[in-house]
């Protein structure tokens, strides 16, 4: 998992993910503001959909609940 | 009469799409899918902490930045943990300066190597040889490369071979032996006698009508 550490908390790039997607981001977008390849965008969205942090909305991601509280304590949403 | 013949996975072969897998790397769960709209140089190597390979990783390390800029990802494979890898990698970087950026799969199953046929048993049963695949932003492969254990790959030609690719495509034309990137290519022989007249006309460099070159 590159997302989600071992111990359930969120990897630094997970983070820079979940708040770019507080207002919707789609890949494309996430890949320029986060300065990661789009296949890591793609792989890391799928992930955390699955983990439940981010929901799918069209095109784009939007973080969820349970993704804001994971930001919080961390970094300041 | 019916016999019960072992039923072979079928190799992927150019021009055809490459079989689709999901599979664990050093970043990440990663689909083959996730490279749609890129190029891809899927490339295995025999085995984590050995010479040859890491004279390999290093050089591809150094050349990622080429192969970016030409929307080219790369991503290798052996049969090896992800933590293997992930070891591996950091000695590389503290023994000879060098990020590894690209993912490696894990493929302890061998699930990806026997898609692909990246395992000759001739050579070695445990371990992947050094092939090469190009891939296309379609999925589609179109080139492979296949090396011994004992014989290390050379990136810039792989480089060169990506290069020639993408000049194909975009002028619909061929590229000669030894061919480098500025240099003339190959204009399509004709199929008509129409297209051949026409070829004669057109101010290409010809030897012959089937042997004509030309500036981009």
């Amino acid at each position: 998992m590159a997302c989600i550490n071992a111990d359930g908390t969120i990897s630094r790039s997970a983070e820079l993910i979940l708040l770019t997607c507080h207002t919707g981001a789609s890949c494309e977008e996430l890949a320029r503001e986060v300065k990661l390849p789009l296949f890591r965008i793609r792989s890391a969205t799928r992930e955390l959909v699955t983990a439940g942090f981010l929901e799918p909305a069209g095109e784009n991601f939007r973080t969820t609940d349970k993704g804001n509280k994971a930001l919080e304590g961390s970094v300041k949403v | 009469m019916e016999e019960n013949v072992p039923m072979q996975p079928r190799l992927p072969r150019l021009g055809e799409p490459v079989p689709s897998f999901e599979a664990e790397t050093t970043m990440g769960t990663i689909h083959l899918k996730d490279f749609a709209g890129s190029w891809l140089v899927l490339f295995s190597h025999p085995a984590d902490f050995t010479p040859v390979c890491t004279t390999e990783f290093i050089e591809f390390a150094n050349l990622q930045e080429e192969f970016r800029k030409l929307n080219v990802e790369l991503m290798g494979l052996s049969i090896d943990s992800v933590f293997s890898h992930l070891a591996w990698i950091r000695n590389i970087e503290k023994n000879f300066g060098v990020k590894i950026q690209f993912p490696v799969i894990a493929d302890l199953d061998k699930k990806v190597a026997s898609l692909f046929g990246m395992i000759m048993p001739g050579e070695s049963k445990t371990e992947t040889s050094r092939c090469v695949f190009v891939i296309d932003p379609k999925g589609i492969l179109r080139a492979m490369i296949y090396y011994p254990l004992t014989t290390g790959r050379n990136m810039q030609e792989i480089l060169r071979l990506v290069k020639a690719l993408q000049t194909t495509d975009a002028n619909g034309v061929a590229t000669p032996a030894n061919w480098q990137p500025g240099e003339k290519v190959i204009v399509p022989p004709p199929r008509t006698q129409e297209a051949l007249e026409e070829r004669l006309e057109a101010g290409f460099e010809c030897k012959d009508w089937y042997f004509c070159k030309k500036n981009l």
